[in-house]
């Protein structure tokens, strides 16, 4: 089992500064700043394409902010470099940075071409160097946690949408990361599923200290998960607080109606 | 019969040639093929490279292609054999096509697949190795095997520059028997084996990298 | 040996000459290809096992030999049972059959292309099986073929120098009769390459174009 880690509250887990992003004419995220402390559960919530997958795409280095900075355990990912092309990323700077970060996947995004036993070794063999007996022990020991001991020798494709979900996050623990990015985990599955995938998460959440943010539309999930929600809209934050002063007395009035329609859906 | 025999022996002698010809320019084809498609992928001026490359050798047919190798490179004091001068082209031609059949299946590689190999830290090499390639081969391998059996039928042009391979040698087997049905009618056959031969290759190799795929949400 | 510009033009109306008898032969081979394709594509996609086989037979027969040798076949073989064609007709004939193979494969997919839900709208509709075929199916299938057949069109185009080989005079006929007359072969050679050239590639970008289009309406 990974050792429990112990955040350095000293230093936040992470910062963004200031952080722009457009794609095409649309500005997605618009001065972006905020700050995580380690060991925060950090609920990100608000209406699509308000740009809360892209924040946690950007900690993650899938996506590159236009302006701004992004500190990951106090390491700034792309550092103005003064030698000739500034554009050109560092990436052995980015991989020892990305080491601490972890990231499960709306779509899942297990390797197709691997069983899943071979999902769960990829990352610790080819990025943490571990040998293979040890990283088909760990990935044994996770994929038992997650409830899918039995289907180590299964491919991807012979799974239920539940199932890849439990891999894929028996994956990113593999890698014993610092900080969890949760995408909206559960979009793309049945409800009864989805509350399953929930309850394993909240199990691991005590079992394992990790700072943790969450992009999702389940509300009941964030009250009772939640240290701190934030509130997105048109690229912002526009209101911030515990799941009690976000959740239930809401300021904003496009909160109120972003709460209200979610109500009448489920 | 003894006739028949007759004509078969040096049909199969040109049998073996139009194999070494077509093994030739496959393996050149691959290389070719793999390289460009490389070029294609990267930034910078090789890309442009690339694209003259494919461009040039897809808009112009592999006869014209072999016959300025044939008739005006001489005139450069670049004198390669026949036989080079065909795998050369084959091997060149195919490789423009295998270009772009290596491009559009590295594209088709769900973006997701790459984004959970960075979430896992991997290296840029282990995210090309253990990623892209096994992800790509399943949709490399079909379109492959009509490439290589293109260049089979291609390598009939070889003939044509004095390459004694099958087609030339049922030239010369129809001078001299003045059996035409006979020689083109085996000769049309050994053709179709050898094309299944490949396709028989082709399909093992197929099935050995193939992995399941369900519906990719 | 350098490129000489007086004698590049002064072969250069005697390569358009076959360029004539190129295009000649490319629409000609064409119009057959379409037109045998469409007997292959009906037996395909009859259902009768009597009929399916045979067409797959000799469409995988016609695909997996080369033109070249379909060629030879036709040009010396056929006379041995006096069939008397002059070259450029064999030459017509065994493009269009060589390529009723790939056309037949483009009308096969062009049909199955259609969804299965358009027949069953069609159905419930209650329209007569003519209007439905017509109205419905038919126009789907075949604004996909159109680009596909481009293809085609472009790629019988640069095999028709092939018909060089039994005495048609197409461009690089021309070309190698020039050389064998002045042994000058740079010019008429690179000519004939650039000419093709300049066509496919003109009508490449002619086809994506096309099939951008065609794809923006499903």
């Amino acid at each position: 089992m990974p050792p429990d880690i112990t955040p350095n509250s000293a230093v936040p887990a992470i910062e963004l500064r200031d952080v722009c992003k457009r794609f095409g004419s649309l500005q997605v995220l618009d001065r972006l700043s905020f700050t995580v402390p380690g060991g925060e559960h950090l609920f990100l919530i608000g209406p699509s394409g308000s740009g809360k997958s892209t924040v946690l795409r950007m900690i993650m280095t899938l996506t590159r902010p236009d302006s701004g900075e992004i500190w990951i355990n106090g390491r700034n990912l792309y550092p103005v470099q003064h030698s000739g092309s500034s554009h050109r990323v560092d990436q052995r700077h980015l991989r020892s940075i990305r080491r601490d970060v972890g990231m499960v996947f709306q779509h899942f995004n297990l390797f197709d071409h691997m069983r899943v036993i071979n999902n769960v070794m990829e990352g610790p063999m080819r990025s943490l160097g571990l040998g293979r007996a040890e990283a088909e022990k760990r990935a044994l020991e996770l994929l038992d946690r997650v409830g899918l001991a039995d289907k180590s020798r299964a491919w991807p494709a012979e799974l239920s949408g539940g199932q890849k979900q439990r891999v894929a996050i028996a994956r990113a623990l593999a890698m014993q990361p610092k900080i969890m990015l949760f995408d909206e985990i559960t979009s793309a599955l049945d409800p009864e599923i989805a509350a399953e995938v929930l309850k394993l998460v909240r199990e691991l959440s005590t079992q394992f200290s990790m700072t943790m943010l969450f992009v999702t539309h389940q509300m009941r999930f964030a009250r009772t998960m939640a240290d701190r929600v934030l509130f997105f809209d048109g690229g912002r934050i526009i209101e911030e607080g515990t799941p009690e002063t976000v959740l239930d007395n809401p300021r904003q009035k496009r909160t109120q109606d972003f709460l209200a329609s979610l109500t009448e859906v489920s | 019969m003894t006739r028949f025999l007759h004509m078969l022996i040096p049909l199969l002698h040109g049998a073996l040639v139009t194999i070494e010809v077509t093994a030739g320019a496959v393996a050149l084809c691959i290389i070719a093929a793999s390289i460009a498609a490389l070029a294609r992928l990267s930034i910078g001026p090789v890309t442009w490279m690339a694209r003259i490359y494919i461009e040039l050798f897809r808009g112009t047919s592999a006869m014209i292609q072999l016959f300025w190798v044939f008739y005006v490179l001489p005139f450069f004091h670049v004198n390669l054999s026949p036989m080079l001068s065909a795998i050369l082209v084959l091997g060149l031609n195919g490789g423009a096509y295998g270009a772009e059949i290596i491009r559009g299946a590295v594209n088709a590689v769900p973006r997701g697949q790459l984004d959970a190999a960075v979430a896992l830290n991997m290296p840029r090499f282990s995210r090309i190795r253990s990623i892209i390639v096994p992800q790509a081969l399943p949709r490399i391998i079909p379109p492959l095997a009509n490439l290589f059996i293109d260049i089979l039928k291609n390598s009939a042009l070889a003939g044509l520059v004095t390459v004694s391979d099958l087609t030339f040698q049922a030239q010369v087997q129809r001078e001299s028997t003045l059996a035409s049905g006979e020689v083109y009618g085996v000769v049309i056959l050994m053709y179709f084996a050898l094309a299944m031969v490949i396709s028989l290759i082709m399909r093992f190799i197929e099935r050995r990298v193939r992995f399941p795929v369900g519906s990719r949400a | 040996m350098t490129w000489n510009w007086t004698f590049a033009w002064h072969v250069l109306p005697t390569l358009l000459q076959g360029l004539v008898v190129t295009v000649e032969a490319t629409l000609a081979g064409m119009f057959l290809a379409l037109l045998i394709g469409l007997g292959w594509a009906g037996m395909l996609l009859s259902g009768r096992r009597m009929l399916v086989w045979p067409a797959r037979a000799i469409v995988e027969f016609i695909r997996n030999t080369p033109l070249l040798i379909q060629l030879f076949f036709i040009y010396y073989v056929l006379p041995q049972f006096h069939v008397e064609m002059s070259a450029l007709l064999t030459g017509m004939i065994a493009l269009g059959v060589n390529y009723s193979a790939y056309t037949a494969e483009v009308y096969r997919a062009g049909f199955q292309s259609v969804p299965r839900g358009q027949r069953d709208a069609a159905v419930a509709l209650n329209l007569p099986p003519h209007r439905a075929y017509f109205d419905v199916i038919l126009p789907q299938a075949v604004i996909p073929m159109i680009p596909a057949l481009g293809n085609n069109l472009v790629a019988m185009f640069k095999d028709t120098p092939l018909l060089s080989t039994i005495t048609v005079g197409e461009m690089m006929q021309k070309a190698l009769v020039i050389g064998d007359n002045t042994f000058r072969y740079l010019e008429p050679m690179t000519m004939v390459g650039v000419l093709f050239l300049v066509v496919s590639l003109i009508s490449s970008f002619g086809i994506s174009r096309c099939e951008r289009l065609t794809r923006r309406r499903s």
